[in-house]
């Protein structure tokens, strides 16, 4: 019977291991890498994220942003892996409303959403152009993702 | 001894299925573009958490009718992983709602029950002792509450993602967003008198296709398609509501700051809110039912 019990958390820890995020990456969304600033009145809007990521590759993240608000949204990635590049895309429409490769690969962008709820694509390539890998284990890095939001405030009397 | 050998077989097999996943995962998700990175097809949607949801809703001023959510009852009779996963976001949704309520004793219990399904579909380690003690704590402040319940609910999409049980999730999503509208359009007692609540309502709509297509993608698997095919009658209603759509434009205004602009009018009436709220009664009736084990 104990041997089974063995047996089950064996099966369990290892069947999932190979997918889980390194416990380095879990929280790198709130590390010192992923500061963005004038946050004051800002709000975390939905789930920050921490990815594990392969370099060059690009992964996407949907979310819908609802209007009559400001956004703030950060991507980061440890020292090292610089550029990471980014862009913003509308969903219905594959609008690129923004591409940071224009603006000097900022790690952060700021937007207000005014009159209609938007779906966007957030499409993040770790470029790392200065990086060189020791072999193939080394080409994985975390790349952190922050959306913030606050409600846009009422203008007029 | 014999015992040690069947362990060292059941690694060994553990390792090879690892090793087989692993390849044809690259194989499908990666193909090279022509700007010598590579894509992945895969995308996560970042949904949004029931109390964000039912927080957009309820801004207009609301009664709370604790008789709506799903009967503590029901819970335990829920037997397979379907029935639990959906259920157990259906109950996250209700103790959001309850919790917008003043008196928040009958949230805890809820509570209670969001750990004991959670155990059952096994992501009880990572609803953590921790959160209940906090919650506990928190009874009389609405703010951290909320913030409370929504890292309890990113903690377990997280989780489930990183372990490739997006499946469960998908089905949890589904009982969340199905039971905020649930929530939502019942408290709609009289559609003259909460017009702004009803378009909040139909505002949802993005929301709603997103999760569409989270859970479109994983249409081969049959439980799956089964709630598509419950769900594709709510697209339809909300899709044909949307008129006067324009394009977005977008304006730099101020140092790395955009301006985004576009025009979307939804156009409900009576006929159509009452259309789209049979149809959400219908389908809540359907994911709460006992009968479907």
């Amino acid at each position: 019977m104990k041997t089974w019990k063995v047996i089950i958390a064996l099966t369990i820890v290892l069947g999932t291991s190979g997918n889980l995020i390194p416990q380095e990456c879990k929280d790198f969304n709130n590390s010192r890498y992923c500061t963005i600033p004038d946050i004051q009145d800002y709000k975390q809007y939905g789930k920050s994220r921490s990815a594990y990521v392969v370099i060059h590759k690009t992964f996407k993240y949907e979310v819908v942003l609802n209007d009559k608000n400001d956004y703030k949204i950060g991507v980061c990635v440890p020292n090292g892996y610089d550029p990471v590049q980014y862009r913003i895309i509308e969903k219905e429409t594959e609008k690129v409303i923004y591409d940071n490769s224009t603006d000097n690969y900022g790690n952060c962008v700021g937007f207000s959403v005014e009159d209609k709820p938007l779906t966007i694509i957030i499409e993040i390539t770790v470029l790392a152009s200065k990086f060189k890998p020791k072999d193939n284990n080394d080409m994985r890095t975390c790349v952190g993702v922050q959306i913030l939001f606050q409600k846009i405030a009422k203008t007029g009397f | 001894m014999k015992s040690f050998k069947n362990i060292i077989y059941l690694l060994l097999l553990v390792v090879l299925i690892q090793c087989k996943t692993n390849n044809s995962k690259n194989t499908v998700l990666s193909t090279a573009d022509s700007t010598g990175t590579d894509t992945v097809e895969r995308v996560t949607y970042l949904l949004p958490s029931p109390e964000k949801m039912l927080h957009d809703i309820f801004s207009n001023k609301v009664a709370i009718n604790q008789d709506l959510v799903n009967p503590k009852s029901n819970a335990e009779k829920y037997l397979d992983e379907k029935m639990q996963s959906i259920n157990l976001g259906v109950y996250i949704a209700d103790f959001a709602y309850l919790n917008l309520n003043e008196n928040k004793a009958n949230a805890l219990e809820y509570f209670k029950l969001i750990r004991n399904l959670s155990e059952k579909i096994n992501i009880y380690g990572f609803i953590e002792k921790s959160f209940f003690d906090r919650i506990n704590n928190n009874l009389m402040n609405n703010d951290s509450l909320s913030k409370i319940m929504q890292e309890m609910y990113y903690n377990i999409s997280d989780i489930l993602e990183n372990s490739n049980r997006q499946k469960v999730y998908a089905l949890i999503s589904t009982g969340t967003i199905i039971e905020s509208l649930y929530l939502s359009v019942m408290s709609v007692t009289s559609y003259s008198d909460y017009q702004s609540v009803t378009l909040e309502i139909f505002k949802q709509k993005q929301i709603f296709m997103s999760l569409y297509s989270f859970i479109s993608s994983f249409a081969d698997d049959k439980d799956i398609r089964a709630v598509l095919k419950q769900l594709i009658k709510l697209k339809i209603i909300l899709d044909s509501s949307v008129a006067n759509k324009s394009e977005i434009s977008v304006k730099k205004d101020k140092g790395n700051h955009l301006s985004i602009h576009g025009e979307e009018k939804i156009i409900i009436n009576e006929k159509v809110f009452l259309d789209f709220k049979e149809n959400v009664k219908t389908i809540r009736q359907n994911i709460i039912k006992i009968s479907n084990n």
